[in-house]
């Protein structure tokens, strides 16, 4: 050891030196892993908005493809929320789609979906309640019976909408809702066609008197637009009554 | 009234969407329209396998006191399947290839596949095979129409030539002129196929 280090100061002068060179040596090699970092990053980065761009249609109009593109960048890393600027990589790649509170909201969405099978009420709960704030259309309803609903439907269930989902849950009326109901008065009372345990099932509490092209309106975007009902023309006392599947029981 | 299930007087079981009101009317949401549809496919597969039919026609729906009566209405609730809808329906069937416009060129009437034709073929190979008709000329008629009544009782002559051609292609069968029209002869399976 000594006589590799030397002896007195020329020992203390070397080892200053090694120190030194080594130094230099390790900050060229981190400057260079560096350089190839950020050309690798560059590479990746251009790879992955090619690919954004590309499938930017896909992205943008299905949850699924989106909800996988979310997974890939998390599995590699990359955080779609993360950037530069306040809207984040997806402001960068896509910008019209930019908007902060959009990309919360379809992390969260995303994680209510692939989660669907396994949390309860609480995480449900819990996670509309985180997207509230977003305003973007999930919410937990409570209807007059005490029970509590998801609107998953962003701007389309609407009040009227979640009247007639809790009239249809009317006792004795197993869904069947037509216009005449809405508008109330007697055709309230003789609403039921089709069942015998319910003779007469105006329902105070819940009975609606709305005019006719509210009514008309309402149940018929719940048909056409979001698929909740189904409709029977072959109904005696009305031309088309509705059918709101979730309010029907089954055996 | 909760939906129930429902056996019927020829004891078939319908599922209890067969007593819900909207379930006869064709429906304009696409996801609702496609739920329904592909349960009345899978009625009418399983009925007709039930009374061993092979035929049916949008007309069943607008007349009574035919086979399809039990399935194609619903007197307790005072429904019926509408022509229009009825027709929607058979199309689908086609398209999906679990049944055929009979005769051909026309919408109006179809043949059920509630065995695919393969599954008849094999059907067939098997009931010739184990009644010894091996090697010999049979008439169409002596399959569908056999002394003892088989598994291919009734089975109508296209669906009959279906399943012949597709034991032809593998060497199990042969079409054969004969004196009064068209006869078939089979062979043994030769285990290559």
């Amino acid at each position: 050891m000594h006589r590799l280090n030397g002896v007195g100061l020329a020992a203390l002068d070397r080892h200053t030196t090694t120190t030194n060179s080594y130094t230099t040596l390790s900050t060229t090699l981190s400057h260079a892993q560096i350089t190839h970092l950020h050309a690798q990053l560059t590479l990746f980065r251009t790879a992955l908005n090619a690919f954004a761009a590309k499938h930017r249609t896909a992205i943008l109009n299905s949850p699924s493809f989106r909800h996988k593109f979310t997974q890939m960048c998390s599995s590699i890393g990359v955080d779609p929320l993360a950037g530069p600027r306040r809207g984040g990589w997806w402001a960068e790649v896509i910008p019209w789609v930019g908007d902060w509170d959009y990309e919360l909201g379809v992390q969260i969405v995303d994680v209510c979906v692939s989660t669907r099978e396994r949390n309860g009420e609480p995480d449900i709960l819990r996670s509309v309640k985180t997207l509230h704030p977003l305003s973007a259309g999930y919410t937990v309803l409570t209807l007059s019976d005490g029970r509590k609903y998801v609107r998953s439907v962003p701007k389309e269930l609407d009040q009227d909408q979640a009247l007639i989902l809790a009239f249809a849950r009317g006792s004795g009326r197993f869904g069947r809702v037509s216009v005449g109901d809405l508008v109330g008065s007697s055709s309230a009372t003789s609403s039921t066609s089709t069942s015998d345990d319910s003779v007469s099932t105006t329902l105070p509490s819940t009975s609606l008197v709305w005019t006719r092209a509210r009514a008309t309106a309402a149940l018929e975007n719940m048909l056409l637009r979001d698929g909740l009902c189904w409709v029977d023309e072959q109904d005696r006392e009305a031309e088309r009554v509705y059918w709101v599947t979730s309010a029907m029981r089954w055996d | 009234m909760a939906l129930s299930t429902h056996t019927t007087t020829t004891g078939f079981l319908l599922p209890s969407i067969h007593s819900a009101p909207p379930f006869f009317t064709q429906q304009p949401h696409p996801s609702s329209l496609s739920i329904a549809t592909e349960q009345w496919i899978q009625i009418i597969l399983k009925y007709s396998r039930h009374r061993r039919l092979f035929t049916i026609r949008v007309e069943d729906s607008e007349t009574t006191g035919h086979d399809w009566d039990e399935v194609l209405r619903n007197e307790r609730i005072n429904r019926k399947v509408l022509p229009s809808y009825l027709s929607y329906i058979l199309a689908q069937m086609v398209s999906q290839k679990l049944a055929a416009y009979e005769p051909p060129k026309q919408d109006r009437s179809v043949l059920i596949y509630w065995r695919l034709p393969e599954e008849w073929a094999e059907v067939l190979h098997e009931w010739v095979s184990s009644t010894g008709h091996l090697n010999t000329i049979m008439t169409f008629y002596e399959i569908t129409d056999p002394p003892i009544e088989s598994p291919l009782s009734g089975l109508p002559i296209p669906l009959l030539r279906q399943a012949i051609t597709i034991l032809s292609k593998t060497n199990r069968a042969q079409i054969i002129a004969i004196a009064d029209g068209e006869g078939v002869r089979f062979f043994p399976s030769t285990g290559k196929a």
